[in-house]
């Protein structure tokens, strides 16, 4: 069988380019260099790789995966933890809040105090709401954002509240939110702050919101207004 | 190409595995490492990583000595040899993926050395591994022993421990795509 690397010669140019890319390629280690380099490498390891070591392998992939499995856990774990982090300063800046007009005089002796707290409500309660959207259900129903109207007449019933000090107007319009929106997403708010409008004007219904509130959100944020209500109108 | 073979054989024989291993491992390294690097080209190692290889390949030898039957030395060595190529090969495919390759020269470029009566030895090297590289590892084993390396088609069946037909018939379609590649950049020329 000839060789085309011989077929230098050729009558075919395709022969001759087949001849030429072949002998091209270079004798190898023409010196003997390459040789003594490995042969000082080998002879510097001399214990050959151990069958110890090969067996190990296994055991070193699976150590790979389980700390991978502990990264991605740690980092799922971190992220809850960011999460619920975020929940508990909403209900904790929301709480004084709520709590404050309670001690009814005291909010009336300090308007100006109170005042910068009055944007803050509906927001809060949208972030809470958004924060403690549940992670096992994502097809579950999505809590819906109050709607413009919604927050319009929250805020306005607060601005009688805390601005105005019109309790009567205030409970009028929180009223009027729980009739016209008994799923709204700011109904638990407007509860809390009818509540409060009730017992500034010392209505004697304020047991029976504060009872009403209590029975729809038993873990409610705004749980101890109601049992302070309660208190106070049992005294 | 298989000379000293028996003589090597019965050596490895005769010594006992725990006194003279690194004695017959001496044998067998200086008898068998040119043919390696060899080997390793054929394989399509690429020529900077000849070294590395080989020396895998040798500590390979060295960690199986123990268990070689002592039927066919060169075979044996020889399939430490492509299975640790073909090993590289793989690992070197999964690297490049996240690697940005070097771009090859294209095919006017390759045709205008075709053409040049000075044929650049670099050049025409890796047109060569380029074309080699789109053969099938069967047939460029077989294609780079006999046409690069001078191996025999018996010496090539020996080692691959295939019927000489076998290699004859790889020989013909790896001589036939070559000629075609060859073929195709010479084209390229005259367009």
């Amino acid at each position: 069988m000839n060789r085309l690397r011989d077929q230098k010669a050729s009558q075919d140019p395709i022969e001759v380019n087949c001849a030429k890319i072949l002998s091209s390629a270079e004798p190898l280690d023409p010196n003997g260099i390459a040789e003594r380099r490995v042969r000082a490498s080998l002879l510097l390891n001399p214990s050959p790789r151990s069958r110890v070591a090969f067996m190990m392998r296994p055991v070193m992939a699976a150590a790979m995966v389980f700390a991978l499995i502990s990264i991605a856990a740690a980092a799922i774990v971190h992220e809850r933890m960011n999460r619920s982090s975020q929940v508990i300063p909403t209900i904790a800046n929301t709480a004084p809040i709520a709590a404050a007009p309670i001690a009814a005089p005291r909010i009336a002796a300090a308007p100006v105090a109170a005042e910068p707290a009055i944007p803050q409500p509906a927001a809060p309660s949208e972030a809470a709401q958004v924060a403690t959207r549940p992670n096992k259900a994502p097809h579950a129903a999505k809590p819906k954002g109050p709607t413009a109207e919604e927050s319009k007449l929250l805020m306005s019933g607060l601005k009688s509240l805390r601005v105005d000090h019109d309790p009567l107007k205030a409970g009028e319009q929180f009223e009027r939110y729980l009739h016209r929106f008994p799923r709204g997403a700011l109904f638990e708010e407007a509860l809390a702050y009818g509540i409060e409008a009730s017992a500034l004007r010392k209505d004697p219904n304020t047991s029976a919101l504060a009872t009403r509130y209590l029975r729809k959100f038993p873990s409610g944020r705004f749980r101890s207004v109601a049992e302070n209500a309660i208190k106070r109108a049992g005294n | 190409m298989v000379e000293g073979l028996q003589e090597l054989t019965g050596r490895l024989w005769v010594a006992e595995p725990s006194d003279h291993d690194m004695l017959v491992f001496t044998d067998i390294y200086d008898a068998w490492f040119r043919r390696v690097l060899h080997w390793l080209r054929a394989c399509g190692t690429p020529d900077s990583e000849l070294e590395d290889i080989a020396q895998e390949v040798f500590i390979i030898i060295r960690r199986k000595l123990g268990s070689f039957d002592g039927a066919n030395l060169g075979g044996w060595i020889y399939r430490i040899t492509s299975n640790t190529a073909s090993d590289h090969r793989r690992r070197s495919w999964f690297r490049n993926l996240f690697s940005k390759s070097e771009p090859l020269e294209d095919s006017s470029s390759i045709s205008r050395v075709l053409a040049s009566d000075l044929l650049e030895t670099k050049q025409a090297r890796q047109i060569l591994h380029r074309l080699l590289d789109q053969m099938s590892e069967k047939r460029r084993r077989a294609f780079a022993l006999f046409e690069i390396e001078g191996y025999t088609t018996e010496e090539i069946a020996e080692l691959e421990g295939i019927p000489v037909a076998t290699v004859r018939t790889r020989l013909h379609h790896a001589r036939k795509e070559f000629y075609e590649l060859v073929a195709k950049l010479s084209r390229g020329k005259a367009t």
